[in-house]
């Protein structure tokens, strides 16, 4: 669960045509934003939601570091006023689609700072965040074999050598 | 010896512990681990699908550590593509192991065309499981099937009933015999897709309610025999075997009268079947119809081939079309808002009603023959009459070409306010304001925009020596670095003789034309030039007859590089 404080009108700015929110990062960075721009967060807009029946203003804290919180505002800024099929709350799951030209860009960091992105959309709940970082990181292991798989996402191998050798497991997968 | 057991089992357990107790920070420490499950299946579910390794995908996550493999286990859509019949199929072993694990999920199943005897086992495995199957693939593009995989595969379809499947994909199949015998008896009321590569379509389509046919190298009047059998039909793909230059014209018309559900067309073709496509178009724009035509692989037929869309949406129809360089081209913009069309290559917009189009984009790319033979401006113009912005780009064009084409978007376009104009298409614009005097009635701004005037001169060649000789005196003073400098700062005199405009240069057109317009109460209000080769007393004679604030010059006389010029004989 995210820590909600209760903060000055002075820290926050105050509202123009769109409000702002302020952002806490585990590293203790203070980050604003608008709240248009989050909006694609389920989780932001549940928060805010909760802000407008207490009348009271907030700050979000939430569990990762400020470098990982501004690529995911980035992204967010990114598609601001777009709509993405997989935010909608109300559309049918949609099937596979190919990964867009832009996130493509986007998400070429290395392997830890994927999976950071992958775990705060996740925890931000922006499923088209989720869904491009996963098509990420399965293409990393597509065509690989399984010890090539690991030594990529550095899975370490827990099966004992008896399992790893027994026909239930590795011979038939 | 009985104690003894107890104890081993004792000291086994511990063990056990031990090591999943050495093995545990090892695990967590690695950040993949840290993500939560459902990010992993999340991960896990973009497997490879329609691809001959999805399976050998599933078993090796399967095998990267426990978690991995418990979460793998629990994802049965994970085990539902196999692929049998080739060296690169799943062995017998793993399609068992696959059919397990995906129960009761639908399945698909592709069944490559290089099969031999000993891929016979895992085939006719995966055969025995139709029932379940929701996408079955038979053959590939590897060569054509096999006999004895046709025999296979026809023998299990007349004998099992496929009630989940929804999707055919038939490839490389020369036997006719074997689509007669397809399902023989009851076929799927769930077949909705059937993609048909280099074979004939089965007798079975007309049983089925097929909403998407992707039909790749077939003959046409063979097409329009089932077309008129698929009342269902939305989506429509096909690549006819021979151009359609020479297809019936029933195909223009027959699509769109007995199907009525009709939405999307997509068609591989070459560029001279254009002609058809347009008269297509305009049954296509009462019937709500998305039509894309792309053509690939141009170096197959340099002078013809393209790659050109057309998306029509309804009342609003974006038509791109024509060009060599496929990868110019631009598809096109739905913004019902601020709909300005840009492509490099001719972007026509054809619609009816308040979505009309306000501004239009011309691009005239290297090859593309802009004489009206081509049949696609004169008759998607007419549905444009509210346009009133035009920008023209022509690179590497003959200049002269371009005068017929102005006249005709005068007469069909003739609330055309603004014009911007790049490049050599300015020259058939200028010859045509000097021999129009009414040409764009309302024409009140006008762009001229890096284009070489002074020393490029009209002189209409009349028969191919004259072109022959015209473009290799261009090439040949493009080479010497003499082109986009004038050789004499001398103003031409203004009178055209009377025999036309042979020797004349297009500066001259332009002036003149001006001055006509003038005379005749439809002054140009606004001209802006730039980055052309104009000089000075140029801009001071244009500037004499429409006023002094009236013009704009960047006084810019350096223009660039010129382009090379092309001829299409």
């Amino acid at each position: 669960m995210p820590t909600i404080v209760s903060v000055d009108d002075s820290t926050v700015p105050g509202e123009g045509s769109s409000r702002l929110l302020l952002l806490v990062s585990s590293d203790n960075k203070h980050i604003v934003v608008e709240e248009d721009i989050m909006s694609r967060s389920r989780f932001i807009s549940k928060q805010v939601e909760g802000f407008e029946a207490t009348s009271q203003r907030h700050a979000i804290l939430l569990p990762f570091s400020s470098f990982v919180l501004n690529k995911v505002i980035e992204y967010c800024s990114h598609y601001r006023g777009y709509y993405l099929l997989e935010d909608d709350p109300d559309a049918a799951p949609p099937g596979r689609s190919p990964v867009r030209e832009w996130d493509q860009e986007f998400l070429d960091v290395d392997r830890n700072m994927l999976l950071r992105i992958i775990k705060a959309a996740h925890y931000l709940e922006i499923k088209s965040l989720v869904g491009s970082c996963a098509r990420a990181i399965a293409d990393m292991i597509r065509g690989k074999t399984t010890e090539e798989m690991r030594e990529i996402l550095g899975v370490e191998n827990d099966f004992t050598p008896e399992e790893e050798h027994s026909p239930s497991s590795k011979c038939t997968g | 010896m009985d104690s003894a057991a107890p104890t081993d089992d004792v000291d086994g357990e511990k063990r056990r512990r031990v090591k999943d107790f050495e093995l545990q920070p090892i695990a967590i420490r690695s950040p993949i681990n840290r993500v939560p499950n459902e990010i992993l299946r999340e991960i896990f579910s973009n497997f490879p699908s329609f691809e001959t390794c999805a399976l050998e995908y599933s078993i090796n996550v399967s095998q990267v550590c426990r978690l991995w493999r418990a979460l793998a286990l629990e994802m049965k859509d994970l085990w539902t593509e196999i692929a049998v019949g080739s060296q690169m199929g799943n062995s017998a072993r793993h399609v068992e192991l696959a059919l397990e694990r995906s129960v009761p999920r639908p399945i698909t199943v592709h069944i490559a065309s290089s099969w031999t005897g000993g891929h016979r086992t895992p085939v006719l495995r995966a055969l025995r499981e139709l029932p379940r199957v929701r996408v079955l693939c038979i053959g590939d593009g590897e060569g054509l099937a096999h006999g004895d995989l046709l025999d296979s595969v026809a023998q299990a379809l007349r004998t099992c009933h496929t009630p989940r499947l929804e999707e055919l994909r038939l490839y490389n199949i020369a036997d006719d015999l074997f689509q007669d015998r397809l399902f023989a008896g009851q076929v799927s009321q769930k077949l909705r897709v059937l993609t048909v590569v280099a074979c004939s379509l089965p007798p079975i389509v007309v049983r089925a309610p097929l909403t998407h046919l992707d039909v790749t190298l077939m003959d046409v009047g063979d097409l329009l025999e089932i077309l008129r059998c698929l009342p269902s039909l939305e989506h429509l793909s096909f690549t006819p075997t021979l151009d359609l230059e020479s297809s019936p014209a029933e195909f223009i018309s027959r699509p769109v009268a007995s199907l009525p559900r009709l939405r999307d067309i997509s068609v591989t073709g070459f560029v001279k079947s254009i002609t058809q496509f347009v008269q297509f178009l305009e049954f296509a724009v009462d019937v709500d119809l998305d039509l894309q035509l792309l053509c690939e692989d141009p170096s197959e037929s340099p002078h013809y081939y393209s790659q050109f869309s057309w998306i029509c949406n309804g009342r609003l129809s974006n038509v791109i079309a024509l060009g060599l360089y496929y990868q110019d081209l631009y598809i096109s913009s739905r913004d019902e808002e601020d709909l300005t069309l840009k492509a490099h290559n001719p972007v026509l917009p054809l619609g009816e009603g308040p979505r009309l189009p306000q501004e239009i984009s011309l691009s005239f790319i290297e090859g593309h023959r802009f004489s009206d033979d081509t049949g696609i401006i004169t008759p998607l113009l007419s549905f444009l009459p509210a346009v009133h912005s035009i920008r023209t780009l022509a690179t590497n064009s003959i200049p002269y070409r371009f005068l017929r084409e102005w006249e005709s978007m005068s007469s069909r376009l003739p609330e055309v306010a603004s014009i911007i104009v790049l490049g050599p298409a300015a020259h058939g614009l200028a010859m045509a304001l000097n021999a129009h005097e009414g040409l764009f009635p309302h024409l009140t701004v006008l762009s001229i925009e890096n284009v070489a005037f002074a020393d490029l001169v009209d002189e209409r060649p009349r028969t191919l020596a004259d072109i022959q000789r015209s473009f290799r005196d261009w090439e040949s003073e493009s080479d010497s670095g003499r082109m986009g400098k004038p050789e004499s700062e001398a103003v031409p005199e203004l009178e055209i003789p009377s025999e036309m405009e042979k020797g004349v240069s297009f500066f001259e057109h332009l002036l003149k034309g001006l001055r006509t317009r003038e005379a005749a109460g439809l002054p140009i209000g606004r001209v802006s030039i730039r980055g052309c080769d104009v000089t000075a007393d140029m801009v001071a004679q244009v500037r004499t007859v429409l006023g002094a604030d009236c013009v704009e010059w960047d006084g810019q006389e350096d223009m660039g590089p010129r382009p090379r010029m092309w001829v299409d004989i």
